[in-house]
């Protein structure tokens, strides 16, 4: 019920006391109209209200009370006697008695309303003026001679007339006024008072409490006036003395009273929100009963009832957080003991009641928005005060989670009878619910439902999650939708219900990864990976595996862990297979041509190492290892026969034919084919294929890498799982010409500016472009290296392979795999290319001498022959150079025979002797290593002829070079190397 | 003094979070610092709807408190160009004044500023100075063992 001030009336026995009733009803309509001003002590502004009222009958008990809302501030005296005799016989009596009683107690005012009726003035008027006094002039001169103003004269009070309005209305502004001076004095006493009463704060007698309500006191009395601030002040004093002396206790300095506060608590109601004041609670303040949490919720009551009134939503929210939150560190400074739980469950309950209020209110806003009233307005529009909801629903989740941790009530957890016992402790502290009419259900009703089972239990917490998660989903405050996700999903798993967690906890790692937290996004990959586990989806638990056993965010223990996890299901994938990216497990840092050349032979031994730095936290070992090339054959439009007439036109040919036969010359020319030829050809080819099987269009030169001087290439590893968001990395490149290594471009490129300047909305989101990463786009390793049980060990490791050389053409290695059980981890590009070439050398014959052969004498001719990459199928026989002569020729022996290795070692070996039939001689060759060159020196002899034989060694040397294979046929009968002369 | 300090980059990643030696779970700090930044997001936003585009630049770099939770206090910093400070506070440490904190705010935006200048630190990267890290721990303290309620 509204607080009044309160005005009493008396009126002389004789009158009609109805008339009185009915002008003392008036009189408080007359002054709710009248605004008053109140003037306050100290330069403090004033204030304009407007006076409600009631008027009593005056009684003793009333003039009695000493309290500021309660005691009356005014009294009137109503009198209509128009006869003097009858004043002076009892009326004047009874004024007189009146006034003395009041005299008794001070600080009041009073007033004698003297009612001239109608019929009083027409019979003054019908007879002759008689000098004689009247009624109110009697009265004056009797009771109020020093202040005339405590006399007034009510004109037809019943009629509607001007005389009669201007009587009210100076009736009305003199009643407020002297009752408004009256209050004034009283409060700045009642003021003195407190003050003073504060100033023996220090003494023993002192008491918190009692001063608490004597203070509270101005509050309500302000409350009263409609003067919210200065009551506000008030509760606000009360509030930081108490917060103050519970701080000086932290600091040694423990008040006295302080003390009686620290006996156990045995009750934690909420607050009641609902109630204008907390009758309970007030009470047990004044009995010295209250512990510190109904000191607490009382203040913070009253503070929230004067706050709503002022529509001040903003120090509600503010103020409310501090009010939830620093009751457990009091209590932890004062040593209170509190059973488990019970903070919780206050905390739990104030949060509802505050919800319930700010919604209350914000409806009540909603509802008077349309209809202007004079309810206060909010400072808060209803989007803060929903966002201010969802942090309270938030809490009270956080509460009611660690209740039920407390109450066994958590899934998977067996409820036993300490549990129960728990449960029933702290129902009992927290009272009744009681009933509140067209209130909803009371928190703590809410709170015993919620603890009564499981089932309820976690109705309940999932309840209050949804709906602070909606908020702040609708606020944009996605983060803490994430963390509040995070908990369901932890509930949900403990619950048995992995896929409900699923879908939460791939949203939490969508929202770390895009924001780029390490740590965060470690845990919620670990909880994610938890939950597949749950689920039996081996397929998403391994790539988790992977990722987790590579994440340097968490633990080496954690990581080996994950890594045996992977490892003992990398079998359990049935017939299914997983290719994983081989970023973050290792990166490939350098491929290297060992010995450092990429121009190979057909069958020749060579080596390529590939250096792979892993990131395993320990040493893993894989079935394979294997490098898929892209092979393009003599059948694949290049003609490695056409090609080579182009090189012996340009370079070979042109020079051999200047040059004097020499061995020397003849070793250091270069029988493998020159690479340039198909680098020039191919480059397109190529490149269509890597737009094909990759999906990267960042930069990429088609040019293949060269080597250096360890034959070496290092890789370029492109950071996909690097999230857009990251600024751009800017980098230089240059290309030089293959030739003569003059600077073909040079130019800057950001490789992520693909990503970057995607548009937002329309792109893939983080994750899709994550997934694609680690989902790979497979070569088909139809031609490929490949070793065989490959142990990587922590940091650098070194692999070697073979390279495949058993077929003619130009290799590309494209993308490496390394294979554990049904899992591959795949590098889906190798750049800069890598590739190398592998050619067939033809056999060849060189013949050299000089340019005449003169008959008659004995003349040498120099003979290499080079096999090239001719591998004899049948190793068991020899090959056989047979030559063809004219008659007039003869081969005479060898002379010198000598192998040169491609090395250029020569070495001399054993000569291989003649053997001449009818019409052609072979030489039986030595058995040479692989791409030696025989050297032969033959002495021939021309018989007697009667001209000079010419030979005609350009052609010869054309027909021998362009001689087909087949002529060096591997059968020693029909082998046929012919040297015609 | 602070019990966690975190240093977050425009693009809402960290670049550099250091909490009190004696913490016990680290990652719960980062949940609450990753969390703050919705508030931050927030209220940045509202700065910038009420000021003008002249009075951008003499916009209080200082948030305030962003939000209380039952053990710490968390407060906001955001500098010009979107670099967010956060600074964690024990909720009993009640003898923290805001000024105290505005002034914290002050000496760490100095060191990143330094670190910045740094001709060979490249802008994003996370902060490895050690400058800045000893003008960050200078201002953490252990975090003090939460005293559980006394159980009858």
């Amino acid at each position: 019920m509204e607080n009044k001030a309160t005005l009493t009336y008396s009126f002389s026995e004789s009158g009609d006391e109805n008339l009185f009733l009915t002008l003392s009803t008036r009189l408080c309509d007359t002054l709710s109209n009248q605004t008053v001003e109140w003037r306050q002590t100290y330069g403090r502004a004033s204030h304009q209200f407007q006076l409600k009222v009631k008027i009593l009958p005056l009684a003793t008990a009333l003039l009695e009370r000493t309290d500021l809302v309660t005691r009356p501030y005014f009294h009137i005296f109503w009198t209509d006697c128009n006869d003097l005799d009858q004043y002076r016989s009892t009326i004047r009596t009874e004024i007189s008695s009146w006034v003395n009683t009041l005299k008794n107690y001070k600080d009041t005012e009073w007033m004698i309303v003297v009612v001239a009726g109608d019929i009083l003035s027409r019979l003054t008027k019908a007879k002759l003026p008689i000098p004689r006094m009247s009624i109110p002039d009697k009265v004056k001169s009797d009771f109020c001679s020093k202040n005339p103003e405590r006399l007034h004269i009510l004109h037809d009070p019943t009629k509607e007339t001007t005389k009669s309005t201007e009587s009210w209305t100076a009736l009305g502004l003199k009643v407020a006024n002297q009752t408004v001076r009256c209050m004034e004095v009283v409060v700045s006493k009642y003021e003195e008072r407190v003050r003073a009463e504060r100033e023996r704060r220090n003494e023993k007698s002192w008491d918190f409490c009692s001063y608490l309500i004597l203070q509270e006191e101005l509050a309500f009395m302000y409350e009263m006036l409609g003067m919210f601030s200065p009551a506000l002040v008030q509760y606000d004093e009360l509030d930081a003395m108490f917060t103050q002396y519970v701080l000086n206790a932290n600091a040694g300095d423990i008040a006295h009273w302080l003390s009686r506060f620290s006996e156990p608590i045995k009750h934690w109601h909420s607050m009641l929100l609902w109630k204008r004041i907390d009758g309970d609670a007030r009470r047990s303040i004044l009995e010295g009963q209250a512990s510190i949490i109904d000191i607490r919720n009382y203040l913070f009551t009253r503070l929230c009832h004067l706050l709503f009134e002022t529509g001040k939503l903003t120090e509600i929210t503010q103020r409310m957080h501090i009010f939830l939150h620093s009751l457990s560190t009091e209590i932890a400074i004062l040593e209170i003991t509190v059973p488990s739980g019970a903070i919780d469950c206050w905390v739990f309950m104030c949060c509802l009641e505050l919800v319930g209020a700010l919604c209350r209110k914000s409806q009540l806003q909603n509802e008077t928005d349309n209809t202007a009233t004079d309810n206060p307005c909010f400072d808060m529009s209803n989007e803060q005060l929903v966002l201010e909801n969802a942090s309270l629903w938030n809490i009270a989740r956080l509460k009611l989670y660690s209740l039920g941790e407390l109450c066994g009530l958590m899934p998977g957890i067996v409820t036993t009878s300490a549990h129960l016992q728990i449960v029933v402790d702290l129902l009992a502290g927290m009272g009744e619910g009681e009933e509140r009419g067209d209130v909803a259900t009371s928190p703590a009703l809410v709170l015993r439902e919620a603890l009564s089972s499981k089932n309820n239990f976690q109705k309940q917490y999932f309840e209050l999650s949804e709906l602070a998660m909606g908020t702040f989903k609708h606020m944009g405050h996605f983060r803490a939708v994430r963390c509040i996700g995070n908990d369901m999903a932890e509930f949900y798993l403990k619950l048995g219900e992995p896929a409900q967690a699923e879908n939460y906890l791939i949203d939490t790692v969508r929202m770390y990864e895009a924001d780029g937290w390490p740590l965060l996004l470690a845990k919620a990959n670990k909880m994610l990976a938890r939950c597949y586990k749950k689920m039996i989806n081996i397929r998403k638990y391994l790539r988790l595996c992977y990722s987790l056993m590579c994440d340097e965010m968490i633990s080496q223990e954690e990581r080996i862990f994950y890594c045996d996890e992977f490892k003992s299901l990398s079998t359990d994938l049935g017939d299914d297979t997983l290719a994983l990216n081989i970023h973050p497990l290792a990166s490939v840092t350098s491929i290297q041509f060992i010995p450092a050349e990429t121009s190979l032979r057909l069958n020749s031994n060579h080596h390529i190492v590939v250096t792979i730095n892993s990131n395993a936290p320990k040493p893993m070992t894989f079935q394979s290892l294997q490098i898929s090339l892209d092979h393009l054959g003599p059948d694949d439009g290049i003609e490695p026969h056409n090609i080579p007439d182009v090189i012996s036109l340009s370079s070979f040919f042109s020079r051999t034919s200047e040059d004097e036969a020499d061995v020397k010359s003849l070793l250091s020319r270069n029988f493998s084919h020159n690479s340039s030829a198909y680098n020039s050809l191919q480059p397109f080819r190529r490149h269509k294929r890597y737009a094909s099987t990759t999906s990267s269009r960042e930069f990429m030169s088609n040019q293949p890498a060269e080597i250096n001087d360890e034959g070496r290439i290092d890789l370029i590893h492109f950071q996909h799982s690097k999230p857009s968001k990251f600024p751009a990395s800017i980098s230089l490149h240059a290309q030089r010409d293959l030739q003569d290594g003059a600077l073909a471009w040079a130019g800057i490129t950001c490789r992520h500016a693909n990503d970057l300047l995607r548009r937002q909305d329309s792109s893939q989101s983080q994750v899709d472009k994550h997934r694609s990463t680690m989902s790979v786009t497979m070569e088909t390793y139809e031609c490929c290296l490949t070793t065989r049980q490959v142990t990587l060990n922590p940091g650098m490791n070194r692999v070697k392979l073979n390279a495949k050389t058993d077929l003619e053409g130009y290799f590309t290695l494209q993308q490496l795999r390394m294979s554990l059980h049904k899992t591959s981890f795949v590098l889906p590009r190798i750049y800069p290319l890598v590739s190398y070439q592998v050619s067939y050398l033809q056999p060849k014959v060189f013949m050299d001498h000089n340019e005449d052969l003169i008959s008659g004498i004995v003349q040498h001719i120099n003979i290499a022959v080079n096999k090239g990459d001719y591998v004899n199928p049948d190793q068991e026989s020899n090959s056989t150079l047979s030559f063809k002569t004219p008659p007039s020729v003869r081969l005479l022996c060898v002379t010198k025979c000598s192998v040169a290795t491609p090395d250029e070692d020569v070495s001399e070996i054993e000569k291989p002797s003649l053997v001449t039939s009818s019409d052609e001689t072979s030489i039986n060759l030595p058995s040479t290593s692989l791409h030696a060159t025989v050297l032969l020196k033959i002495a021939c002899l021309c018989l007697t002829t009667p001209y000079v034989q010419k030979l005609d060694v350009r052609k010869r040397h054309r027909r021998t070079h362009s001689a087909p294979p087949a002529t060096f046929s591997r059968s020693p009968k029909s082998a046929q190397t012919q040297t015609h002369c | 003094m602070a019990v966690c300090i975190g240093v977050i980059a425009k693009e809402n990643y960290p670049l550099y979070i250091r909490c009190a030696p004696n913490v016990e779970n680290e990652v719960n700090f980062h949940f609450t610092v990753h969390t703050s930044l919705d508030v931050i997001e927030e209220k940045v936003a509202s700065l910038g709807k009420s000021t003008s585009i002249s009075t951008t630049d003499l916009r209080e770099f200082y948030l305030g408190q962003l939000y209380p939770s039952e053990d710490y206090r968390i407060y906001g910093y955001v500098t010009n160009t979107k670099v967010k400070f956060v600074i964690v506070v024990e909720a009993a440490n009640t003898q923290l004044r805001d000024n105290e904190v505005r002034s914290m705010f002050r000496r760490l935006h100095n060191a990143y500023t330094d670190v910045i200048c740094n001709p060979f630190h490249v802008p994003g990267d996370k902060i490895k100075s050690k400058s800045f890290d000893s003008v960050a721990s200078s201002m953490i303290v252990p975090e003090r063992k939460k005293e559980n309620p006394l159980v009858i």
